[in-house]
């Protein structure tokens, strides 16, 4: 059974790009390209990890992790803000709100493979 | 003041008068007393006299018969007759014996007394009258001859008692003794009166004076008198009255002094209150007046001063808000820039995110298949082009903002503008599937930049095919709005924008945002820059749109039907871009970036020029120094030293210090590049065509310098026309050409126009002075190179700074003409040497 990783981006390409590296580890990926389709995927698929990208319509990513981290359910799920927001106030704010990492945009897809394997413990 | 002495002189007499009454009515009554007693004794004794005379007589005559007759009865009786008169003591009849024949005395009868009276009688021929004691009485004895017949017949003799006499006298001397007591007294009385007549005046007038010095001024003395008393009260009333006057008027004038004295106090008072308004009223112009006159000037004053600080401190006031207002505007400002810059960062790492994803993902994964390879690929181009183009906005955007903005302004046309912008974008909306409509009137005049305004429209076009679905329709029509105003509408039948959006889409990285548009991607800045270009030729952009409704974007230009006269003469005095060139015209390109340099290598030698390259700036120094190019094509970002060091060693060195050099450098430090000598500033990216143009303009104005044959002009500018007379006069007669300027302005102007050989300048000028036209000289790179000498009679400072700031030469007022033309021809000389290689600097703009 392949680990399940939900990933949301608005901008098309990084989603592209991340689904493919996820996939090319054996990962099964699920992609939301919005803040509310976030939040229904990482519900319906109850996936192992989960990226999220803050800047996003109709919910940002910040708002999709205070929603997880309020349901009891999703307080263990590891989610790692993928974001092109560098400010370190970006930073507290989305670890004050319950991430468990956060990445800076432009990401390596091979150090972010490797961090993923960690996580998933492989 | 006369009156007055002689009624106290009056007075005075009037009471020595009075005094001296008793005395002499004294002495008057008792002479007249002894007169008048006198007087009557002697009548009374004359009369006494007279009867005895006249008693004798008769006795004598009747007595006369009877002696002749002897009848000594008759003499008896006649006799007897006489002694019953009362005053008669005795009477006696003498015969011629003096015998007694008839005596009122019987005894003495018939005698012959020998009595010496008798004798005295008998011998008396006529009357004789004696006064004599008879019985210890006085008596007046008086005696007659009897005379009858002429014979005398005896003597009568009668003693007439003067008792009565006597007593008459002593009545006369009490009668007149009591009328003197009487007239005395009545004297007395009369002096009493009289003194009181003039002292009861005299005491009221005293009395009046009194009153009057006692301060009743209502006192007033008789004067009805028309003496010296009726004179003294007139003038004491007059006095009185005068001095009633005057305490009167100084009353009034104290009460009026006392109601100023008030105001001023009053007004003191409201100026100590801090009322500062009004003034004191300052009546007459007395000293009171001036006293007031000079308190409301000092509180004029102090109302001035006052306002002054008040306005003083409301500008401080307001200087400090405007102060905290332009604090916050750039508290406001830092937090927009930093906004900005985060905003801008995410927007930069977004397309940057997918390239490096993606290389590095071709990388690792270079087996894959060739599909998914050239999937990847393209992304990466197109995230590149999103990137480049993001870049390429913020930099104009950035420009447009700095007003570092390179505008051409040129005679163009809209129809042609749209028409380009429709041509460049007609293919990609084809492509989705969208109807194109154009509506393009001909003929819309108009003068900018055409480049941008394509841009602009290209722009809006772009965004109504992103916009618009396939099958919508696309319509753009160039047409005239009115005699001045043209527009361009790209009308598109998308999915429209909210109103509420119809502002903020005008904003940097502003995007409509919804799912519906986000995965159009835009930079978020096309729009703003749009915007910006419109704007800054004069015209609007604006949007008309309902959601769902499509858009339409307009643009509205002002018409320009005659090209501006200083475009005219810039495009006149710019050498085309087809300048005939020399061959063999040398340019120096100073990049460390090998692809640029081999780019501008291309570009140049297409053009016909040689290329020698450096990539450091030492070595570029270097080169510049030994092979003088014609030219210098200099990037700031250089690995050793920085393109401004470079420039400024350059111009340091008369070998190169000509050379023109354009910076090339998306550093935008213009005015920097400008201060150190940089002949033209171009941005990069590099737009080929300027790049030409610039290079080609500098290179041959460098060429079609003046000749050595030609006069060299002066420009003279002082503020002492005779200095200015007899600077035109020396430099004429050693051949130059003299230009004057009275004032540093009109000198820099002067000098900006008409670039002279050399500049003669005063320091010490009107309106701007020497010092301050030497750097705004020198800060022009049309007049930077421009020779000055300054002229002064300055303090050594002075002259000090000015050849720091850049003056080459210097002369002393007074001066001397050789001393003049040698120093002028030689600061000419040492600028001319060079001068074929001398840039033209008007090119520059």
């Amino acid at each position: 059974m392949p680990k399940t990783i939900v990933i949301a981006d608005d901008e098309p390409h990084v989603l592209r790009s991340l689904e493919f590296i996820l996939k090319k580890q054996g990962y099964s990926v699920v992609t939301a390209v919005n803040g509310e389709e976030a939040l229904e995927r990482v519900k319906e698929s109850n996936p192992d990890l989960v990226f999220l990208d803050i800047q996003m319509p109709k919910m940002d990513g910040n708002s999709v992790l205070r929603h997880l981290r309020d349901d009891p359910n999703y307080q263990d799920l590891y989610i790692v803000m993928i974001t092109a927001k560098g400010q370190e106030a970006d930073r507290l704010n989305s670890l004050e709100s319950g991430a468990n990492e956060y990445v800076t945009k432009p990401y390596s897809p091979r150090k972010l493979i490797g961090r993923v394997k960690e996580i998933l413990g492989e | 003041m006369s009156g007055q002495r002689s009624t106290e002189s009056l007075v005075s007499l009037n009471v020595k008068l009075a005094l001296a009454m008793f005395p002499l009515i004294l002495l008057f009554m008792m002479f007249s007393f002894f007169v008048v007693l006198r007087h009557e004794a002697d009548i009374l004794e004359k009369e006494t006299r007279l009867r005895g005379s006249s008693l004798a007589a008769s006795l004598a005559i009747i007595s006369g018969e009877a002696m002749r007759t002897f009848s000594d009865f008759q003499l008896e009786e006649n006799l007897d007759q006489f002694a019953r008169l009362k005053d008669v003591r005795y009477a006696l009849i003498l015969n011629q014996d003096g015998r007694i024949v008839a005596s009122t005395e019987p005894s003495q009868i018939g005698r012959t007394p020998d009595d010496p009276l008798n004798i005295s009688a008998q011998e008396a021929s006529g009357e004789r009258i004696k006064t004599l004691q008879f019985q210890d009485q006085e008596v007046m004895d008086v005696s007659q001859p009897i005379l009858v017949a002429g014979r005398r017949l005896g003597t009568v003799r009668i003693g007439l008692g003067l008792d009565a006499l006597r007593r008459g006298l002593a009545q006369s001397r009490r009668y007149l003794q009591g009328l003197t007591l009487i007239l005395l007294s009545g004297a007395i009385i009369f002096a009493a009166l009289l003194a009181r007549r003039f002292t009861t005046p005299l005491l009221k007038l005293a009395t009046t004076a009194r009153k009057v010095a006692g301060g009743d001024l209502q006192a007033r003395a008789k004067e009805d008198s028309n003496d010296e008393l009726g004179l003294l009260g007139k003038t004491i009333n007059r006095m009185a009255t005068r001095l009633q006057t005057m305490l009167e008027r100084e009353k009034t004038a104290r009460k009026r002094l006392q109601k100023r004295v008030h105001n001023l106090l009053e007004f003191a008072g409201r100026v100590q209150a801090g009322d500062l308004t009004g003034e004191a009223p300052a009546g007459e112009n007395d000293e009171m007046g001036q006293l007031t006159m000079a308190v409301n000037e000092m509180v004029r004053h102090l109302r001035i001063i006052l306002e002054e600080e008040r306005s003083m401190r409301d500008n401080l006031e307001k200087s400090r808000a405007e102060l905290e207002a332009a604090n916050e505007k750039l508290k406001e400002l830092d937090l927009m820039k930093s906004e900005f810059l985060n905003t801008v960062s995410h927007e930069l790492r977004t397309p940057l995110t997918s390239i490096k994803a993606f290389a590095e993902i071709l990388l690792d994964n270079v087996g894959e298949d060739v599909e998914t390879q050239t999937e990847f690929l393209e992304i990466i181009n197109k995230e590149s082009d999103r990137l480049t183009r993001l870049i390429n906005n913020l930099l104009d955007l950035s420009r447009i903002e700095a007003g570092r903005m390179k505008w051409e302004s040129e005679q163009i046309d809209l129809y042609e503008i749209a028409e380009s912008a429709l041509n460049a974008l007609r293919g990609s909306a084809e492509k989705k599937g969208l109807l194109v409509e154009a509506n393009l009137e001909e003929d819309l005049p108009t003068v900018g930049d055409k480049d941008k305004l394509i841009q602009v429209v290209t722009n809006l076009l772009g965004n109504a095919i992103k916009f618009t679905s396939e099958g919508g329709k696309i319509v753009v029509t160039a047409q005239r709005k009115d005699l001045l105003t043209a527009r361009i509408l790209v009308k598109d039948s998308g999915v429209g924008i909210a109103p509420e959006f119809h502002e903020s889409i005008f904003e940097k990285f502003s995007q409509v945002d919804s799912s519906e548009t986000r995965d159009i991607k835009g930079s978020g800045l096309g729009l703003p820059i749009a915007r910006s270009i419109t704007e800054h030729h004069g015209g609007k952009l604006f949007v008309e749109s309902e959601a769902g409704e499509g858009s339409t974007f307009i643009i509205e230009l002002p018409l320009h039907l005659e090209k501006e006269e200083s475009e005219e003469d810039e495009s006149e005095n710019l050498p085309g871009f087809h300048a005939k060139l020399e061959p063999g015209q040398t340019v120096l390109v100073v990049d460390d970036e090998p692809s640029i340099r081999r780019f501008l290598r291309h570009i140049l030698e297409s053009e016909g020029f040689l290329v020698i390259e450096s990539r450091s700036g030492e070595d570029a120094v270097q080169i510049a120094r030994r092979e003088k190019p014609s030219l210098v094509l200099l990037d700031l970002v250089l690995p050793d030293i920085d393109g401004f060091e470079v420039l400024s060693r350059l111009k340091e060195r008369d070998e190169t210090k000509n050379i023109p050099v354009i910076i090339l450098s998306i550093i935008e430090d213009e005015e920097r590049c400008f201060r150190l000598g940089a002949s033209d500033y171009l941005p990069k990216p590099i737009n080929r065509e300027r790049l030409v143009q610039r290079v080609s303009g500098l290179i041959a104005s460098g060429r079609s310098r003046k000749s050595d044959d030609e006069p060299r002009r002066v420009l003279a500018v002082d503020d002492d026309d005779s200095v200015l007379k007899a600077l035109s006069t020396i430099l004429e007669n050693h051949g130059f050409e003299v230009d004057i300027a009275r004032n540093g302005k009109d000198g820099l102007e002067s000098a900006r126009a008409n670039p002279p050989d050399l500049i003669i300048l005063d320091l010490m000028m009107p309106i701007m002075t020497g010092h301050e036209v030497l750097l705004a000289l020198k800060q022009n790179t049309n007049t930077a190179e421009i020779p000055v000498m300054i002229l002064t009679a300055a303090e050594p400072d002075e002259r000090i700074r000015a050849l720091k700031g850049g003056a080459e030469s210097l002369m002393t007022k007074p001066f001397s003409e050789k001393e003049l033309a040698k120093l002028v021809k030689d600061s000419i000389q040492a600028i001319r040497v060079p001068e074929d290689e001398k840039p033209n600097e008007k090119e520059k703009d």
